[in-house]
């Protein structure tokens, strides 16, 4: 029975599987009891919807981030450790996307893509760690070198040290507004240039709106996922090489 | 025909579970949320209800309690949770349930516990 259902089931599976996944962040971010509870019934779900298809694997990382969930009482420390559990469901997810031939397809695509970027370096300022991680992780994946932050004037630092060429920069963080952080963050690059795109999950043309407004570079919706979030930092590292 | 009332908050896990009961013959009424099992209960006669236990609106031996004490439902009610199995016993024992299915074995294995349920007289095994 279930090889059937899997062949019917699995591509809504997955589907199912990364909206959950993505939608954890912002429970845990609103730091309610309300919104960590349904973060976590989120991923409850998604472990009963695995189980029933047989992707054990999936089950136990998904029961391990739920429980990590229901035990964060705030801690920065348990925070990472939540986001890094994410990270390893969504990458048991997508493993299971991807099958033995989109895997080897992704390979091949990666691999071009790496050497047209020359492995550009990005810096992400989100002060959620769970959505660094998430973006570090994909990005990494993809060839890019990531160093995070998680506030504005740490980012004006890792500037200077890290040297990035692409800032993805979170609309709604506390501390610096966002036009000040984008000239700023220019100021500190000095001489070299940077591109700044700012990364959210408001609508698009809000998202560009607020883009115009604070002098960055472009925008990069959150709701396409996180594959359009490489797709677009690959276009602007080859717009910083032309 | 055995007739089986399945109630989960996860449409997703409803399809998966329904298209493979269905399969093996027996017929099933779903619902997601507390109005829909008032209502399922009104229009659907069955055999068996298989609760999940972690839904939004309340925990499903919460609701199995108040279904035997407040409704005198007397039809055989099985947990069905991905939830750890010690825990689930715990949640069997005060619950007045009669017993539990773990959702982390594959839908093979609750389907075997299903045909097992229902031959058994009377629903229990």
């Amino acid at each position: 029975v279930i090889a059937g259902l899997n062949e019917r089931f699995q591509a809504r599976f997955v589907e199912t599987a990364r909206g959950r996944i993505r939608s954890a962040p912002d429970g845990v971010a609103s730091s309610s009891p309300d919104g960590i509870a349904s973060a976590a019934g989120q991923l409850h779900s998604l472990a009963g919807e695995a189980g029933v298809l047989g992707y054990a694997g999936i089950v136990e990382v998904a029961r391990r981030c739920e429980k990590s969930l229901r035990d964060l009482h705030g801690s920065p420390a348990a925070a990472t450790g939540c986001a890094r559990l994410l990270r390893d469901l969504l990458r048991a997810v997508e493993a299971l996307a991807a099958g033995p031939t989109a895997a080897t397809q992704g390979r091949a695509a990666s691999d071009r893509k790496d050497a047209i970027v020359k492995r550009g370096r990005i810096l992400i300022i989100d002060d959620s760690p769970i959505n660094t991680e998430a973006l570090s992780d994909v990005l990494e994946d993809a060839g890019f070198e990531t160093r995070c932050t998680h506030d504005g004037e740490a980012a004006l630092v890792e500037v200077g040290r890290f040297e990035p060429d692409i800032v993805l920069a979170d609309v709604q963080m506390p501390g610096l507004p966002l036009e000040a952080l984008c000239q700023r963050l220019r100021q500190a690059a000095g001489a070299r240039a940077i591109r700044i795109l700012l990364v959210s999950g408001v609508g698009e043309s809000e998202l560009a709106d607020l883009a115009a407004a604070a002098g960055a570079d472009g925008f990069v919706p959150k709701d396409h996922g996180l594959e359009a979030v490489v797709t677009r930092v690959a276009e602007a590292t080859l717009e910083l090489m032309r | 025909m055995s007739r089986i009332l399945l109630v989960d908050d996860s449409v997703l896990f409803l399809e998966i579970a329904q298209v493979a009961l269905e399969a093996e013959g027996y017929k099933v009424k779903c619902a997601t949320t507390l109005d829909e099992l008032e209502q399922a209960r009104k229009e659907f006669a069955c055999d068996l209800i298989l609760m999940d236990v972690q839904m939004p609106e309340a925990f499903g031996d919460d609701v199995a309690l108040a279904l035997r004490g407040l409704h005198g439902v007397k039809t055989p009610i099985y947990l069905l949770s991905s939830l750890d199995e010690e825990d689930l016993v715990e949640r069997v024992k005060w619950s007045q349930v009669d017993g539990y299915i773990s959702k982390n074995h594959g839908i093979d294995a609750v389907l075997a516990r299903v045909r097992t349920i229902l031959a058994a007289p009377e629903g229990g095994e």
